[in-house]
């Protein structure tokens, strides 16, 4: 068990015990998942953290990656939402992996919202939880506020039918404390609470209490219905008592456990026991300081190996020191690399 | 009496009797207005809403001898025995209603290109994600100075509009035509197919297909092998003519270890510039898919395509620039031909190609046609006459 995850997740970085760990966990897979080994047949452990190996995330979606030594305790597979592919991620959680991404998540939360226990309301039905064997990355975000919940409060009756808003629970979270704690995907959060019709007694009642917003995802289909981020921000904070905030981050299935909040300079820090590289999308070289692919690595995935992916996300990496104060890596988010009309049927 | 706002062109049908066609134009005139039209077109650069092999298929489609080719096509050589009797009149159905889906290329064009020969009254709904590009083929008709026959065409009698699949403009559309064309998935062909329509009303769906190259491994040599990149380079695998993978019959796994290897080779030495940035990324995916699975992979220096030689699995390898190269028994490959096929390519020499051909009876696959001609679209299509099913015709016994 490494011990970076027992640093300060924004504290001074050991980028050699990083890069150490990177390569062990490399290894580690390349010996115990086969379809890894025949991805990065050659690979020898690297100098520099530039030359460490890394799959596409979409790669997750074609291939179920397991590593299996004997020991790992697989439990059940993260689905990540379905996209216009139709395909979801599948990534293999194993037991211990998932401990240590609960702690990671604990850790990088609570460097944003505090270590305060308050009532977590999520916008997503309780019935998600209990799929045999797979996890929605939906409800997986959600769950990763748990370790900063008094009680967990479920805010729909179906996880289809996104319009299916359980007030009373609802009801029942907003009277039971004067500070609460909401999690949902940006479009969920848009469409059942910023922008539904709730119940007046609610509305006064929200006014009242100072609320933590934690949104992620979900916002290609805001796009859609031309919300802009500051609208969500202005609406939210317009309806919620004083002292409320939101906290907006970024994050994927094949890096679960690595919340990316973004910070009140507009940018997203990378914990100790992870890392951000910005790639030219062809060459794949290592560039800084202009708009980059992202690869994402981390140190807990044990159960597969999503430890170092590289994302089909766009954004601008840097390295030195931020308004906000927290040191290390930080890149800000550009959105999805610009994709081009794919034409077909009957030409030349 | 005869109708005298119709001009009638004869053709003689596979009988020996002839066919007069009876079209509100004629047809020596509207093909003579479209050669005037394309030859302005072509001195102008493609417009940018199309990409140069578009634009250059386009006009090599709207061609004078290649419309009156459509004709031939559809009811036999032309026949200047217009005083004789006639078998049958073909008269065009009235109104025609176009379905296209987001993704669709030159389909739009070149079907409602098709439809308004017949003389009728074409309405075409295209999708709201992607570009309109029969309006823009329309604009670029009218503003290269289309004489009076196109003008009235292409201006009065097409209605363009894009709309999504929930807007009552289906229905309505499909409640007055009188023949409905839908391209796009199976799903979405069921829906428009069960919007309300006049009885009889042709219904002809061309949905979900996917086709694959078959190829005599002793006729791929270099020239094959680049027909074969120009073909797949212009959409990938995104088109349903598009080519999914090639496959060697009756050849050795060695082969096509070789012929994938030299695809990048070619495509290498074509030195393209570089691809948009999201088909970069998604063939360093398909790249460490297919490696996963076990399969030789081999990719372009630009990143911009993928050849794998792998197992049957492997023509449903992800990547839309991904081709997946199989040696497989004929017998293998017909077993697993997929389900939706609709054209294979060949590449072979005339001895071999009967037999294949005799081979696909047993298949559901609708087109077996020279690889350069696998995108090729023409008033017979998925194996349905479709064009000739845009007239009706007054059946005549003496």
């Amino acid at each position: 068990m490494n011990t970076l995850l027992d640093m300060p997740a924004y504290g001074p970085r050991d980028d050699t015990a990083f890069l150490a760990e990177m390569n062990r966990l490399t290894r580690f897979h390349i010996n115990h998942c086969p379809e890894y080994a025949r991805v990065f047949p050659g690979f020898t452990p690297t100098t520099k953290v530039e030359d460490l190996p890394f799959l596409h995330v979409s790669a997750f979606k074609n291939v179920l990656f397991q590593t299996q030594d004997g020991t790992i305790r697989h439990e059940r597979v993260l689905n990540s939402s379905a996209t216009s592919s139709n395909l979801s991620s599948q990534i293999a959680l194993d037991r211990d992996s998932t401990a240590l991404q609960a702690k990671s998540s604990r850790a990088i939360l609570s460097d944003f919202i505090g270590e305060a226990e308050q009532p977590l309301i999520i916008l997503d039905a309780k019935s998600a939880l209990v799929q045999r064997g797979t996890v929605s990355a939906r409800i997986a975000a959600g769950l990763a506020l748990r370790p900063f919940a008094t009680r967990l409060y479920f805010g729909l009756a179906s996880q289809d039918h996104d319009s299916a808003v359980l007030w009373d629970h609802l009801r029942d979270a907003l009277h039971s404390s004067d500070s609460v704690l909401v999690y949902g995907f940006t479009w969920v959060l848009w469409r059942i609470w910023a922008d539904s019709d709730m119940p007046a007694d609610l509305a006064e009642r929200l006014r009242d209490v100072k609320v933590t917003y934690v949104h992620s995802g979900g916002w290609k289909k805001l796009e859609s219905e031309r919300v802009a981020p500051a609208a969500l921000k202005d609406k939210l904070l317009g309806i919620s008592g004083p002292g409320s905030q939101i906290i907006d981050y970024y994050g994927l299935v094949e890096q679960n456990g690595l919340l990316y909040p973004e910070c009140v300079a507009g940018w997203r820090h990378v914990p100790v026991w992870a890392d951000v590289l910005g790639r030219d999308p062809i060459s794949h070289d290592v560039i800084y300081n202009t708009p980059a692919q992202l690869q994402l690595m981390n140190v807990t995935p044990r159960g597969a190996p999503y430890h170092s992916v590289l994302t089909e996300d766009q954004g601008e990496v840097r390295r030195d020191p931020c308004a906000c104060g927290r040191s290390g890596r930080r890149f800000k988010l550009l959105g999805r690399l610009p994709k081009s009309e794919t034409r077909g049927c009957a030409n030349v | 009496m005869s109708d005298t706002s119709s001009v009638y062109h004869g053709f003689r049908d596979g009988n020996g009797g002839v066919v007069q066609v009876a079209l509100p134009f004629a047809l020596d005139a509207l093909c003579a207005e479209y050669d005037e039209v394309t030859a302005r077109m072509a001195r102008r650069t493609a417009p940018p809403a199309f990409s140069r092999d578009e634009w250059g298929y386009l006009l090599g489609f709207m061609r004078g001898s290649a419309l009156r080719a459509v004709f031939t096509q559809g009811f036999g050589p032309a026949s200047d025995e217009l005083d004789s009797m006639p078998l049958r009149i073909a008269r065009p159905r009235a109104h025609v209603a176009i379905w296209l889906p987001n993704n669709v290329s030159l389909l739009g064009p070149l079907t409602t290109t098709l439809c308004l020969l017949t003389g009728a009254h074409v309405r075409a709904k295209a999708g709201t994600g992607s570009e309109n590009l029969t309006a823009h083929l329309r604009d670029e008709i009218l503003e290269n100075g289309a004489g009076p026959i196109l003008t009235r065409l292409w201006q009065q009698n097409l209605t363009v509009e894009q709309f999504d699949r929930h807007d009552p403009r289906n229905a309505d559309w499909s409640s007055a035509a009188d023949a409905r064309i839908f391209f796009g998935s199976d799903t979405a062909a069921l829906s428009v197919e069960s919007l309300p329509h006049k009885p009889g009303t042709p219904f002809f769906a061309f949905a979900d297909h996917s086709s694959l190259v078959w190829a005599d491994p002793t006729a791929l040599d270099d020239a094959a092998l680049t027909t074969l990149l120009r073909v797949f380079r212009i959409y990938g695998k995104a088109g349903c003519t598009s080519p999914q993978s090639l496959v060697l019959i009756d050849a050795e796994p060695k082969d096509a270890i070789a012929t994938a290897n030299r695809l990048k080779d070619l495509s290498d030495a074509q030195k393209g510039t570089n691809p948009p940035v999201h088909i970069a990324s998604d063939s360093f995916m398909a790249d460490q898919v297919a490696r996963a699975n076990g399969w030789h992979a081999v990719r372009t220096d630009n990143r911009d395509a993928v050849f794998v030689a792998g197992a049957s699995a492997s023509k449903d390898l992800p990547g839309l620039m991904s081709l997946s190269v199989i040696a497989q028994p004929r017998e293998e490959a017909l077993a697993t031909l997929p389900d939706e096929i609709q054209t294979v390519g060949h590449i072979a020499g005339p001895d071999r190609l009967r037999d294949w051909a005799l081979s696909l009876t047993g298949s559901r696959a609708l087109r077996f046609v020279p690889v350069q001609q696998m995108h090729h679209f023409g008033p017979f299509w998925d194996g349905q006459p479709f064009w000739r099913g845009l007239f009706q015709d007054l059946d005549i016994r003496i």
